[in-house]
């Protein structure tokens, strides 16, 4: 039997089998995979220097795009120009930084209720299967699993694993993430969905099977419950863009982010809301029985709850 | 030095992917995603004809794990069959052309993500649309991997034209068969 004596062959059915059993096992047992986050981990700084580059070249295109008449200028003025425009970029770049950050420092000052962290996005996992993003916050930072993250504009996910100067975020978008949240205006309760989209540049929520006679109207702003033990309530999740009726599922509603995931650079962990620490399933509970949560989780004005004191579960 | 460019070859592959090319970007409203790992392995595929494609897919699948996912050897797994597959194919091809690498890329780039819906699938994540997938997202991203492959090989191939880079000897698993 040839085929029993074809080392290149066993090798590559050894090596596929192997990773069927390390998949499953890192599935099944989350030691396996946060221990190769460790490993991983290292590799944080260089993420974090590539993924500034990237967001700079990114910006770069961005800026040829809108400045076509640019390319008219002459060539005696073109090495000026280039000088120019170099000095140009750096001077856009560090103004939209600096806004992005006066955003989250203006959040920041309108939530003391919250203990926040800025952290920096370093990397995303590839493909459009999960939306796994990396920050450069670990457990040396006091970060742990399942604390919440957010921007000025919403909430983003929930730490998903914690490795020693490194955390990767599982996105609300993320095909795996469910989340209890409120309409804002009439207080119905659903569960967001994220979804696999057949279109990768689509980034919507899904609620699903809610009753036919459900009260919902585009731009209806949803907010977390607080009811899943994990996000505290208050935090703005999305709109509803579109919703239709089906029989068999009832309501099915489609939500645009608040969140404007392709270009997330910075966000914020929440350690803590209240003087209770997140990131605990118990923890998530106890600021969720809180009565004072409702007034005081206010992720921007325009997401707080027309009626922020009514009770929990209604 | 071969194993030396090849490492560095697997790690700055690795990072960008996580990084520059994490995105997918809108091309006449339809999301291309490029995958440099995966263009690396496939061209390697070509100009290699032993099995150190297959570990390099498994390595660098291994670290993307590591960095970007949560769930270990995801991506590993489906480089490694991506790779393998696209190894039988090539060798039984005696001289390629360029139709030939194209079909390799965009064959490798479509098994790759089939693998992964696959896990994903198993992993019940949730349900999800995967012929609607496949014609809106991996048709036009694979029909991108195997023209950027035509680059990918032009440039990995003048690499291999250095003697320190040609692997010693060189068996394919197929031979044998």
């Amino acid at each position: 039997m040839g085929i029993f004596r074809n080392k290149p062959l066993i090798i590559t059915v050894i090596i596929i089998i192997v990773l069927v059993v390390l998949l499953v096992a890192s599935s099944s047992n989350g030691t396996i995979s946060q221990s190769a986050g460790q490993a991983g981990g290292i590799f944080s700084p260089v993420q974090e220097f590539f993924y500034q580059v990237s967001s700079g070249i990114g910006g770069f295109f961005d800026g040829l795009i809108n400045k076509d008449d640019q390319e008219q200028k002459n060539e005696e003025l073109q090495s000026e120009l280039e000088v120019f425009k170099s000095k140009s970029r750096e001077y856009e770049e560090l103004k939209k930084e600096n806004e992005r950050l006066s955003e989250l420092l203006e959040y920041k000052q309108n939530n003391t209720n919250q203990e926040l962290m800025l952290a920096r996005i370093t990397g995303k996992n590839p493909g459009n299967w999960f939306d796994v993003f990396t920050i450069n916050l670990g457990r040396a930072d006091g970060v742990k699993e399942n604390m919440p993250v957010i921007t000025a504009d919403g909430l983003v996910g929930r730490i998903e694993e914690v490795n020693l100067n490194s955390s990767k975020v599982m996105a609300i978008i993320d095909a795996r993430s469910s989340l209890s949240s409120i309409m804002e205006r009439t207080r119905e309760q659903a569960i967001v969905k994220g979804a696999i989209s057949s279109n990768s540049l689509d980034d919507s929520l899904y609620i699903t099977f809610l009753p036919l006679d459900a009260d919902i109207m585009d731009g209806d702003k949803i907010i977390t419950s607080g009811l899943d033990g994990v996000y505290p309530k208050g935090f703005l999740i999305g709109e509803v863009a579109s919703s239709s009726d089906t029989e068999a599922e009832g309501k099915n509603v489609r939500i645009e982010p608040a969140v404007d995931f392709r270009r997330l650079e910075e966000v914020f962990v929440v350690t803590s809301m209240d003087g209770e620490e997140t990131g605990t399933v118990s923890a998530a509970n106890e600021v969720i029985g809180s009565t004072t949560v409702g007034e005081a989780a206010q992720p921007s004005p325009s997401s707080q709850p027309s009626d922020s004191a009514q009770p929990q579960g209604q | 030095m071969r194993y030396v460019v090849l490492i560095l070859m697997g790690i700055f592959g690795t990072i960008l992917s996580g990084t520059a090319f994490s995105a997918s970007f809108d091309l006449a409203g339809l999301g291309i995603q490029i995958d440099l790992v995966l263009l690396l392995v496939l061209a390697l595929v070509l100009v290699e004809k032993n099995i150190t494609p297959i570990i390099f897919a498994m390595a660098t699948g291994l670290l993307m794990d590591m960095m970007f996912s949560t769930t270990l050897g995801m991506y590993a797994l489906s480089y490694t069959v991506a790779a393998a597959v696209a190894s039988i194919v090539a060798h039984r091809m005696e001289k390629f052309n360029s139709l030939h690498i194209f079909l390799i890329g965009a064959g490798g780039y479509i098994v790759k993500e089939l693998v992964m819906a696959l896990i994903v699938f198993a992993q019940g994540a949730r349900q999800f649309d995967l012929g609607a997938i496949f014609l809106r997202d991996m048709l036009p991203s694979a029909a991108f991997a195997g023209a950027l492959l035509l680059l990918v090989y032009l440039l990995v191939s003048l690499l291999y034209r250095n003697t320190w880079m040609r692997p010693r000897m060189s068996s394919h698993f197929m031979d044998e068969l």
